[in-house]
């Protein structure tokens, strides 16, 4: 989820929905010293032209009064320049508080920044209170103004235009890619061409049996949905209380997944992601589902096949059993005789049945280093070091679970 | 406050300015002085270095927010999860004697969005924590989505008012967490990037340090941290493997999604509650660095549940733990029996729970967030009609 203060240029141009009040409008260079308080409007702010601040002109004389008042808290301020967000349909946005910011008074402006940027597409009112302003100001100055023949508050309700988000974003893959798994299988990575809206996944994925009814419950919903820093990965855990033997979700309900069934994961096309607009089109994918697996991936069985010297051939490694995606691609690297990472690309592939490396530079002769984390997982959970599930009873007392283990292989002409 | 005085000798009226002892005396006594004030000025740098070492003063920039805890002399917890780190702040929060029990904001979702400008459907709130001496509750806050998210934390008193806490110029400190090992970045160039995150499910202050309890986006393990408050120059927490042994017999890594602190005969312990529902106990003397625990099973929860907060407290001197849940309501288990228990060692079957025994508080519904307010009373977020959300005082069971 990355965070930016930044407004989207997209949100561009303002759009005044609805003036009230009678203020007469003011051009946008310094303000004018009329008699009367502008217009209530939106401007951009020089500094950072993607953010919009809510300004209003005033009379020159209540201008002096509010600047010569001394240091002004926002609590003060917001008694007489305040603006409500309309949060949902069917809310009085009176009753609600006011939208948090900061005030300044500038060339005769009252300008009100808030805290985070506007929101496009929502309206916001924002309303001036000259009463209030004189209570502030007091004095001879409050008398004055009390002359002027206008109204006291003046209200307007502004918003940004949304643009009309297009579905162009889809599911671009689904990891595991088989067609075959197991029936402990542990996780999903569900993996989207544009960062998506987060909050509440869980409604729009789902898992279908052979008659494509919808399984009751069938993942771990966690509110911290486990996404990767940029938005566009997902990760879906099976409910491994009911992998778990002997647990009672198990006992009670079962595995969610039985050998030898079919199975659809199902993906819906109204899910929006982050820019607001639904998926291009829902997603599915269709397996069967085979024997529990509860083997460790050991990486003795596993197939190297090395390129020539010179070359910038991919090195490989073939599995007899699919590997975890992710983990595939960070969790396996080359080192050479001097523990230097080698640089370059990794391809997994075949079913992530295999791993493929490609430097950045040709091979040179020499004796290199596959190295493993030992938290590299099967599609069950079971890692390099130990098996998902562990019987204590046979569980060494003293065990020892190392970071990584290795593959030694040579390049040679 | 520290004053040096000038003390010079007594015999100084006695003797001449032309007199050299005179001077000798005069400029020795200032040396002492300047010698004395020095040192002075030393233990005046380093009492305040010892007071103000945790802290520095500046802007606290959030990348993303997960939950929140509260500390000693108001001092707020907040975890940054994509940032991997813990930020103390140091809050200006006042203790108070008001009374509390009549806490109550109803649609606190809308009146957060409408202080953060935002429409009610871009607004999640992730965690709530109290402060119980100054009774302020504090929720972490994401409004909107994608690269447009921002972070908050918002300040709710007990009167109903909201105010986003200001990040600006903030005393604070920062505890970075460890990485997992070979936690590296994948690719090359434009491509070079590593899409691992691990979520923090839960964050507490137990006696002097803070523990992070934390999910990864890929390999399905468990780390719990803890790190010693103040933090350290460069303190990285300490992580421990942490494995769930179900009747005895097997045994695996088990996440876990929420905590609490629990004294038994003296001996500090964190029950937690595991995202395959077990409520575990582990003594917090084997939270060592790289050490691999495995708690103890209390009790099983059942199933299609979820457990989602936990506090303990005491009434008619004996101690409960309430345990907020996606599907069950909110439990209350008596802990008198727990320091003698021995835990789950056999299969559960035929349905029901085993362990504690525990009870069902039923007029405590749509309870998702769950904080200590005071000695009588809890601050719950709940739900009400439709996706609107109360924070709510309500009288402990």
């Amino acid at each position: 989820m990355p965070l930016r203060h930044d407004f989207a240029a997209a949100i561009c141009p303002f759009i005044l929905v609805l003036q009230l009040g009678c203020g007469k409008p003011t051009q946008d260079e310094a303000a004018e010293t009329k008699g009367v308080p502008g217009e209530i409007r939106l401007a951009k702010r020089s500094a950072m032209p993607s953010q919009a601040v809510f300004e209003v002109d005033l009379p020159q004389a209540l201008a002096d009064g509010l600047a010569n008042s001394g240091v002004l808290e926002p609590a003060d301020w917001k008694k007489v320049f305040h603006i409500h967000a309309e949060t949902a349909k069917g809310l009085d946005w009176r009753e609600l508080p006011p939208v948090q910011g900061s005030y300044r008074l500038t060339n005769n402006r009252l300008v009100f920044e808030s805290l985070f940027p506007l929101q496009a597409g929502v309206n916001y009112h924002a309303v001036f209170d000259l009463s209030k302003a004189k209570q502030l100001i007091g004095g001879k100055t409050a008398d004055r103004l009390a002359e002027m023949k206008h109204s006291d508050v003046i209200e307007a309700t502004l918003r940004l235009e949304r643009p009309r988000a297009k579905p162009e974003t889809i599911v671009s893959q689904v990891y595991p890619t088989a067609n075959s798994l197991p029936e402990n299988l542990l996780k999903f990575y569900l993996h989207f061409s544009a960062p998506m809206s987060q909050g509440k996944v869980y409604s729009h994925i789902h898992l279908l049996n052979a008659r494509n009814e919808k399984i009751d419950l069938p993942f771990l919903e966690l509110d911290e949905e486990l996404w990767n820093p940029d938005g566009t990965r997902l990760t879906i855990l099976f409910d491994p209380g009911r992998i778990k033997r002997g647990l009672l979700p198990r006992e009670q309900d079962g595995p969610v997944l039985r050998e030898g069934n079919p199975y659809t994961l199902k993906i819906d096309a109204p899910w929006t992601d982050a820019n607001g607009a639904p998926l291009k089109h829902g997603f599915t994918k269709f397996f069967v589902v085979t024997a529990p697996d509860v083997e460790m991936p050991s990486p003795a069985r596993w197939k190297i096949t090395a390129p020539d010297a010179g070359s910038t051939n991919p090195l490989t490694l073939d599995f007899p059993e699919p590997l975890d995606h992710a983990l595939l691609q960070r969790l396996v690297w080359v080192e050479d005789a001097g523990n230097r990472a080698v640089e370059g690309q990794v391809h997994v592939g075949d079913n992530e049945r295999q791993w493929a490396f490609v430097p950045g530079k040709a091979w040179k002769v020499g004796d290199y280093r596959i190295m493993i984390g030992t938290s590299l997982e099967d599609l069950a959970g079971n890692n390099v070091a130990r098996p998902f599930e562990v019987d204590r009873v046979q569980r060494p007392e003293d065990e020892f679970i190392p970071d990584y283990v290795t593959l030694d292989f040579k390049i040679g002409n | 406050m520290i004053t040096v005085g000038l003390q010079f000798p007594w015999f100084l009226p006695m003797l001449s300015p032309k007199n050299s002892l005179y001077w000798t005396s005069v400029m020795k006594t200032i040396q002492r002085s300047i010698v004395g004030l020095f040192a002075a000025s030393l233990a005046t740098i380093f009492v305040s270095t010892t007071d103000a070492a945790p802290y520095q003063k500046g802007d606290v920039k959030l990348q993303s927010i997960g939950p929140l805890a509260t500390g000693p002399d108001g001092v707020l917890f907040i975890s940054d999860p994509k940032a991997a780190c813990i930020i103390a702040i140091k809050t200006a929060a006042k203790p108070t004697d008001n009374p509390s029990g009549n806490f109550k904001v109803e649609g606190l979702n809308a009146k957060v969005a409408a202080v953060l400008g935002a429409s009610v459907d871009q607004v999640r709130i992730i965690d709530l924590a109290v402060d119980t001496s100054s009774q302020l509750a504090y929720l972490s806050v994401i409004r909107g989505q994608g690269a447009n998210a921002n972070a908050a934390v918002v300040s709710v008193r007990p009167s109903g008012k909201i105010h986003v806490l200001s990040l600006k110029n903030v005393q604070h400190a920062v505890a970075k967490l460890s990485n997992a090992p070979a936690d590296q970045e994948i690719g090359t160039g434009r491509r070079r990037r590593n899409q691992r995150m691990e979520s923090i499910t839960d964050i507490a202050f137990v006696k002097g340090k803070v523990i992070v309890a934390g999910l990864s986006n890929e390999e399905f393990s468990s780390t719990l941290r803890t790190i010693p408050f103040p933090f350290e120059g460069s303190q990285k927490g300490t992580g421990v493997r942490i494995f769930h042994g179900a009747h005895g017999r097997y045994e695996t890594s088990s996440p876990v999604r929420t905590f609490v602190s629990y004294d038994i005969a003296g001996d500090p312990y964190i029950l937690a509650a595991y995202t395959c529902t077990p409520l575990v106990k582990i003594p917090m003397m084997e939270l060592k660095p790289g050490s691999n625990v495995v708690g103890e099973t209390i009790a099983e929860l059942g199933n299609r549940n979820r457990p989602l907060d936990m506090i303990v407290y005491k009434k008619n001197g004996k101690e409960y733990l309430l345990m907020a849940n996606s599907s069950r309501g909110v439990m209350k288990i008596t802990m008198e029996k727990l320091g003698n228990y021995k835990g789950i060692t056999e299969k559960v079957s035929g349905g029901g729970t085993k362990g504690l025994p525990y009870e069902t508080v039923s007029d405590w519904t749509k309870v998702y967030q769950l904080a200590e307010l005071d000695g009588q009373h809890a601050l719950v977020v709940r739900g009400t009609e439709g996706d609107s959300l109360n924070l709510e005082a309500v009288r402990l069971p």
